[in-house]
């Protein structure tokens, strides 16, 4: 049931890629857009990709998309026509390179070669543990899958070099820890992570001491009960993965004791998740105060914030350079201004003398003003 | 780089990858070596095939670079392929030399005339690269697991909870099974040999293996099955009771026993093809679980086939004597189907006969097995006529006959007219060439007995709906004949065939009493 992506770049070869494998196990999916190929590889579980016939710069293509798309767990090999220099490929991440033409049986000999040697199955310790993501899996599936089966296992999750410790007996949850959290406050975290890698080891627990001490249903409620409430007072936060920032333009004259702890928190780009993992608060909490915190303007994406700062900085460094020319200005105003100057004939300061020119005016205005002046006295 | 005569296992503990270089030309040697040391790896050459096989055994490299003039016939194929990925490489080899390399189980044959030694280095690179980097990749990827870790039992009812849109790859050894699900309900699954529900049952009898898991994104999907998820994992509990008692009463219990053939109760099972295709499993697998594995057959088909041989004396649990006939473990006749198919008798009648027509792939013999061997009877074929005696009560006896409508069936339907009760025909839907003379042949039957007839459809393929319209567009038979699709070796659809005969003459009656 292997699955193959084809990425086709020229159809005069699809009669070919047919006869290599027909009659083959192989199930074939040829593409001949890139633009398609995220959609196709979201929709397939492929053991391997190839480029066929491949250049260097269509490979290169692929390559960065396959990686960009987070497709990198799909092996790609590259079939280049007769013509092709292959020195160019050496350097690329590819699992394997053939030149055509290339014999059925040998192609399909290398096929089965790559395919082997990329298989997961030939690392998996029989009966030891069961891996993942927990994006196809969370908390809730893998507690209730290790109590279906009733067994003692230590459930591991780790997430940007963040772990925890779930710990089962005959299936029962018995303890959880999460740094400095134990118990229901680090499963009440656990809950809430969006992505990470988790790994359930069966195995016989030297210690089986319930720390929970409440039955795995009960657990269950609570965690969904805590999980529906998170992700309430989440809405309208950043997502999980996205980097927040303390604003420093904005101040406030009194915060809580958790706003602070957010605020230091916050003076270096951090994501919202690794916020809620780094306090030891409840992740409610933190999500009310940094929501609060954000409608204050003391917190907000990382991107904004800088842009916010650098603007500043731009504003205030525009400020100093008027203000730089103004003073000039002011420099050679204040010469101007000055009380006393200095009289280089007879080497001494002396005061300025008041020079008021005498007023000139048209005799109908001096008319006009003096019948004006008549008025009001009477 | 090193041209070791030898190494000590100090001189490798670090943790860099480790090439070995069997090469004579020194020159040719240190231009691949050059390059795979850039790539940080650790390079030992050898200049002889013993020196190499020598410091193998003291260390395990991560790759083996051969040029094909040091291979020593035979030595390297059984020393060195099989513990270490290996590379053979050479500015001209033709294609016969090359895919004799591939089946001793070198890795990979380089054949480059021009700049040889860059082509080995970045084929060498590549290799490492997908046995470590690629791997690791796909290791952090993909959820992956053992079937002792988690069953695909508690992985598909929790898929069903979720609803989760899932793509599951199994693999035990060298047998692999793909299933598929949207929602959580199984939308499709294959095996090498089967598709859909039979898969999705075989691979839930998996007790070992391994898989792994991604989630898809899709907005919607075609379902060629008609089981539901549901339906399938209460089968799969059948199934595994069904299994259970098999090997509580062939194998005094043992979880997963190996079987061997007799050679003394061969002779007469060697003459069907499925037992002759069961043999050769049991010849090559031995071991229960490996040889229901890779069966062609559903897991039931398997069981019952199994079961025909361990009658036969054909095949034994090994290490003991072939099991003398004991109580059937299989479903049998209930008290009220017997009741059903006496009603189906002329009054006072001890003998009724049933016909089962069809054509060669219809299924004829299988329905009349799957009947038969429920109710511990054999079934004989004299002239390519089926015929099974089932005693349904201590005085009254059913006869089955399977005929070929390919053959003279008239007059056999002649000679058994006095005794029939009913008649069933099989239609093949994968043969529709055969539709038009069926149609015509079960029109004249018809006209002909007055007894109860009901057809089934068999070989549907997924599409049941679509085989029962094409049904409908070919055939015309006076009367309301029932028609349902069956599975022919099917105890349980065998039986609903049967049913069909007392709804017609149920309606029969209705009628006449109408009139």
């Amino acid at each position: 049931m292997r699955d193959l992506l084809i990425y086709l770049l020229d159809t005069e070869y699809a009669e070919h890629i047919r006869y290599l494998f027909s009659g083959e196990s192989y199930k074939i999916t040829i593409i001949e857009n890139l633009e398609d190929v995220v959609e196709a590889c979201q929709q397939e579980l492929f053991d391997l990709a190839m480029v066929w016939p491949a250049s260097v710069e269509k490979t290169v293509n692929f390559l960065t998309l396959m990686e960009t798309s987070l497709f990198n767990y799909v092996p790609v090999i590259a079939v280049t026509p007769e013509d092709e220099a292959l020195a160019p490929y050496y350097k690329l991440q590819l699992v394997e390179l053939m030149k055509l033409p290339v014999e059925k049986v040998e192609f399909l000999n290398i096929l089965d070669s790559v395919l082997l040697d990329v298989e997961t199955e030939s690392t998996v310790v029989e009966g030891m543990n069961w891996q993942g993501s927990l994006e196809e899996y969370n908390l809730i599936d893998l507690i209730q899958m290790v109590e279906t089966g009733g067994r003692d296992a230590e459930l591991t999750i780790t997430e940007n070099d963040i772990s925890a410790s779930v710990f089962f007996h005959q299936g029962q949850l018995i303890s959880a820890r999460l740094d400095s959290l134990q118990g229901l406050d680090a499963l009440k975290k656990l809950i809430f992570w969006p992505r990470g890698h988790f790994q359930t080891k069966l195995t016989e627990l030297g210690s089986s001491k319930d720390e929970i001490g409440t039955s795995n249903a009960d657990i269950l409620m609570v965690l969904m009960e805590s999980l529906v409430k998170q992700e309430q007072l989440y809405q309208g936060l950043p997502e999980p993965f996205d980097e927040i920032l303390r604003n420093p333009l904005e101040t406030v004259e009194e915060m809580t004791p958790l706003q602070h702890r957010i605020s230091e928190c916050c003076q270096r780009p951090l994501t919202v998740w690794e916020l809620l993992m780094t306090l030891t608060d409840s992740n409610e909490d933190i999500m009310l105060e940094l929501k609060i915190m954000m409608q204050m303007e003391l917190i907000g994406y990382r991107s904004e914030v800088e842009k916010l700062v650098r603007d500043h900085e731009e504003q205030s460094g525009i400020e100093k350079f008027f203000s730089s020319i103004s003073s000039m200005f002011k420099k050679k105003d204040a010469a101007e201004e000055g009380y006393y100057f200095y009289d280089e004939m007879n080497g001494e300061y002396l005061t300025p003398k008041l020079e008021v020119n005498p007023l000139k005016l048209h005799r109908r205005e001096l008319e006009k003003i003096t019948k004006k002046l008549e008025e009001l006295a009477e | 780089m090193g041209n070791n005569r030898s190494l000590t296992n100090n001189g490798l503990e670090d943790m860099a990858l480790v090439a070995f270089i069997g090469e004579t030309s020194s020159e040719l040697a240190g231009r691949i070596g050059e390059s795979l040391k850039a790539a940080g790896m650790k390079i030992h050459v050898f200049s002889s095939m013993d020196d190499l096989v020598e410091n193998t055994e003291k260390t395990l490299p991560d790759i083996l670079l051969l040029n094909p003039k040091l291979v020593k016939n035979g030595v390297a194929a059984k020393v060195l392929y099989p513990k270490t990925p290996t590379m053979i490489y050479s500015s001209q080899m033709d294609a016969d030399q090359r895919l004799d390399y591939y089946s001793q189980g070198v890795k990979r044959v380089i054949v480059e005339p021009e700049d040889l030694a860059e082509r080995v280095a970045s084929a060498a690179g590549m290799m490492i690269y997908r046995r470590n980097d690629m791997r690791m990749a796909r290791l952090q990827s993909l959820t992956h697991g053992t079937v002792k870790a988690f069953s695909l039992q508690e992985v598909l009812q929790n898929a069903l909870l979720e609803e989760k849109n899932l793509i599951l790859k199994i693999k035990n050894d060298a047998w692999d099974a793909k299933l598929r699900l949207f929602q959580g309900h199984i939308v499709n699954a294959f095996t090498a040999n089967l598709s859909n529900e039979a898969a999705v049952l075989k691979t839930l009898q998996l007790s070992k293996g391994s898989f792994v898991i991604r989630g898809y994104q899709k907005l919607e999907e075609f379902s060629p099955m008609s089981a539901s998820t549901l339906a399938i994992l209460a089968e799969t509990k059948f199934e595994k009771k069904y299994t259970r008692h098999f090997l509580e009463l062939r194998c005094n219990g043992v979880d997963n026993p190996e079987f061997e053939t007799v050679p003394a109760g061969l002779e007469g099972a060697l003459s069907d093809e499925q037992n002759k295709i069961m043999l050769q499993l049991i010849e090559r697998y031995r071991n229960f679980q490996d040889i229901l594995l890779h069966s062609p057959y559903a897991i039931l088909k398997s069981l019952r086939v199994l079961d025909r041989l361990s009658e036969m004396g054909a095949i034994a649990p090994a290490g003991e004597q072939p099991a003398p006939p004991r109580e059937s473990f299989r479903e049998s006749f209930s008290e009220s189907d017997i009741e059903f198919l006496r009603e189906l008798f002329p009054e006072n009648a001890k003998v009724g006969s049933l016909a089962v027509l069809g054509a060669p792939t219809s299924g004829r013999s299988e329905l009349i097995r799957a009947v038969a061997g429920f109710q511990q009877s054999t079934v004989k074929t004299v002239k390519s006529v089926d015929f099974a005696r089932i005693p349904i009560r201590k005085d009254t006896i059913l006869t089955l006959f399977g005929v070929s409508i390919e053959e003279a069936f008239l007059p056999i339907l002649e000679k058994i007219s006095e005794s029939l009760i009913g008649c069933l025909f099989l239609i093949d839907c994968s043969n529709p060439g055969t539709f038009e003379f069926i149609n015509y042949l079960a029109s004249r039957i018809i006209q002909i007995y007055e007894v109860p007839f009901a057809v089934g459809l068999t070989n549907t393929g997924d599409d049941v709906e679509a085989a029962m319209k094409t049904y409908r567009q070919h055939f015309k038979l006076p009367g309301d004949i029932p028609v349902i699709p069956v599975q022919a070796d099917k105890f349980s659809d065998a039986k609903a065939l049967l049913y069909q005969l007392k709804q017609e003459d149920d309606e029969l009656e209705e009628d006449s009493e109408e009139v």
